[in-house]
């Protein structure tokens, strides 16, 4: 049997959707690169520069500092998400009214906004009126109510901890969903067999679930390299500056200094970083399978 | 009930919620014996099978395997192994893998395991395929597989559920004769759980017949076929199946004393002359070669004869039916046999 093709067609199918890309994605990533070769000034104005931006960008001190503490807070963030979202799902995972009740409850607060949480943890870690401290002192963990954001490590920490609280119920429900799709009777050959739960983790759950889970530190890690809100608005980039990660010294340069065209270029150099960091973990993944 | 009872089921009853899907079961099954649990879909088989195994919680009852009672045993410590209808292979573990991991759960070292697990397999003619995964395997290879998984941890029982429902007919018939043999060759005790009559003649010592949620009937296939305990079983076990007239619709002469049905199989229904008492009009013809089983409408409901391979009837034809004497199994208005 012979399938007669039609192009144009499959085209006319397909164009609500590449106008949308087109005018949504495409159109600004072009427009970001070409202002990346340029001068332009968030107040106007501005001409072709070259490859300026980019020699800039690889001389300035603050950006790669920026970096590094970006890559910093993924490196320590990503495996706390990861560990307590599969332990969440773990927990989650069967059907039973009360965990589904705990999967909504750890869910909610990927819904609110990450602006929102941010200053209501700012004002949780407050050292005179957060609940936080005061929680840390009741119960002798802390002597006096500490003030967290006067010391780069207690920063990162605070964040880290509201960030945790944030975003593990993403992490959770993709895992979980992961854990849901095994057939639950693997589950009862391994009762059969006798397989402790460890070993249900280790040579049932982990690997059979291993898609979710990577997908899941892909999106993870994409969404630390981008942090930006819950910096700006808990530490704002304090101390002495030595809390800008990649977003915020973009942003600082772009709309702190009108630097548009610097930006832009930071913007890319970041994006191809991201790039490069996901088509390594998804081949890695993909070898992981075979 | 004797005491050497390997398997005993006392006053076993389990509940869905409101719904009771077993109602007061007791069974015993032999040492070495293998035990069919036969019945319709939805009877509660599989749901007794997986009491006896541990999968679910009795919600009253008793279950004794080898002599301890086991009725609150995790499954992994009722020395009990179960081949899944599904099979339950481990999709990312080698055929090895898969056979030897209740050794491994067990804390058996890897030689030994891969050892024991390569002797199981030798067992099933499964050497050549140890490193496959199991999705590389025909569905006969699949379920091999899992017996051999059931094999390495040597239970007391092996437990069943309707294992070669997933294979085509002509497999079907094979793995039924290796079964067979597998179980004289080791003679383990086996509840095999089935919705195939057939299947259950053939391998089974003894069936036991289910219908919603009770043990209809237990005994040796022939006992069944020649003396079942009601109409259920009556009519479950044979093909084609038995036909069933009531009693009030046939002519004075045949009428049973104290019967509200009787039962008759179609080998001991013989066609006659029109003029006969019991008569009726064709309304099926079935060759089957070597036999034709012919459906006639009578008054007293539909009845199946089994006649030789080159009968002639004709869709329509009024025909006369004989009954073979000694032959009916009569049964009272609850279906129990008079
Ligand atoms: N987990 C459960 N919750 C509620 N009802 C159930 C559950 N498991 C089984 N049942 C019900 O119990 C009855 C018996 O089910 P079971 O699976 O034992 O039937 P079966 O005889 O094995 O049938 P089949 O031949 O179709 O496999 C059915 O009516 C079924 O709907
Ligand atoms: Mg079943």
């Amino acid at each position: 049997m012979k399938i007669k093709r039609n192009g144009w067609v499959g085209l006319a199918w397909l164009s609500p959707t590449l106008l949308f890309v087109s005018v949504f994605v495409l159109w600004p990533m072009v427009h970001l690169v070409w202002l990346s070769f340029t001068s332009t000034s968030l107040l106007g104005g501005g001409e072709w520069v070259g490859f300026k931006n980019y020699t800039t960008a690889f001389n300035d001190p603050k950006f790669w500092a920026a970096f590094r503490f970006t890559l910093l807070y993924t490196v320590i963030l990503t495996p706390i998400l990861m560990g307590l979202g599969f332990a969440l799902a773990l927990l989650v995972s069967p059907n039973t009214p009360l965990r589904r009740v705990t999967r909504t409850v750890t869910f909610l607060p990927v819904v609110i906004g990450l602006a929102s949480s941010s200053l209501l943890w700012f004002w949780l870690f407050d050292q005179q009126v957060g609940l936080f401290n005061r929680l840390l002192v009741d119960l002798n963990i802390l002597s006096q109510p500490l003030v967290w954001f006067r010391k780069v490590d207690t920063a990162m920490i605070a964040v880290i901890i509201s960030v945790t609280w944030k975003v593990v119920g993403f992490g959770m429900i993709l895992i979980m969903a992961g854990i849901q799709s095994i057939p639950s009777d693997l589950f009862e050959a391994a009762r059969i067999d006798g397989a402790s739960l460890w070993l249900r983790v280790r040579r049932i759950i982990l690997p059979l679930a291993l898609r979710s889970i990577l997908m899941a530190t892909v999106l993870s890690v994409i969404g630390s390299m981008l942090a930006f809100d819950q910096f700006y608005l808990m530490t704002g980039g304090g101390p002495r500056g030595k809390t800008f990660t990649s977003v915020y010294w973009i942003y600082q340069n772009s709309f702190v200094r009108f630097d548009l065209g610097y930006g832009a270029a930071l913007s890319v150099i970041l994006m191809l970083v991201i790039m490069a960091m996901t088509a390594l973990q998804l081949t890695l993944q993909s070898r992981g399978k075979a | 009930m004797t005491d050497q009872a390997h398997v005993r089921l006392t006053s076993l009853e389990k509940h869905f919620g409101a719904f009771q899907a077993l109602k007061d079961i007791q069974l015993s099954v032999e040492k070495g014996e293998f035990c069919a649990l036969l019945g319709p879909s939805g009877c509660g088989k599989s749901t007794l099978l997986r009491l006896i195994a541990g999968l679910e919680e009795a919600t009253s009852g008793r279950i004794e395997i080898a002599g301890r009672d086991v009725t609150m045993l995790e499954p992994s410590d009722r020395q009990i192994a179960m081949v899944f209808q599904s099979y339950a292979l481990y999709p990312h573990m080698s055929v090895a893998e898969n056979i030897a991991f209740s050794l491994e759960a067990a804390g058996v070292p890897k030689a030994k395991r891969l050892a024991k697990a390569a002797e199981a397999a030798a067992l099933l003619q499964l050497d050549q395929l140890l490193d496959r995964k199991p999705a590389a395997l025909s569905g006969g290879q699949r379920q091999r597989v899992a017996i051999g998984r059931a094999l390495v941890r040597d239970p007391q029982v092996f437990l069943f559920d309707e294992p070669l429902s997933n294979l085509d007919a002509l497999l079907r018939v094979q793995m039924r004769i290796e079964l067979s043999n597998l179980h004289r060759q080791i003679g383990a005790t086996m509840i095999y759980v089935t919705h195939d009559q057939v299947e259950a003649m053939t391998m089974a010592d003894k069936i036991v017949v289910m219908s919603a949620g009770q043990v209809q009937q237990v005994g040796t296939p022939m006992e069944l076929y020649d003396n079942p305990a009601n109409r259920f079983v009556a009519g479950f076990i044979g093909n084609p199946a038995m036909s069933f007239l009531n009693v009030a619709a046939l002519p004075p002469a045949l009428r049973p004393a104290g019967a509200q049905e009787v039962g008759i199989r179609p080998e001991h229904v013989q066609l006659t002359a029109p003029d006969a008492p019991l008569h009726g009009s064709v309304r099926l013809v079935e060759r089957l070669g070597n036999q034709t089983l012919i459906h006639v409408e009578t008054p007293a409901g539909p009845v199946c004869a089994q006649a030789p391979g080159h009968a002639t009837a004709r869709l329509g034809e009024t025909v006369g039916l004989a009954l073979e004497p000694g032959r009916a199994f009569l049964f009272d208005a609850t279906g129990h046999r008079v």
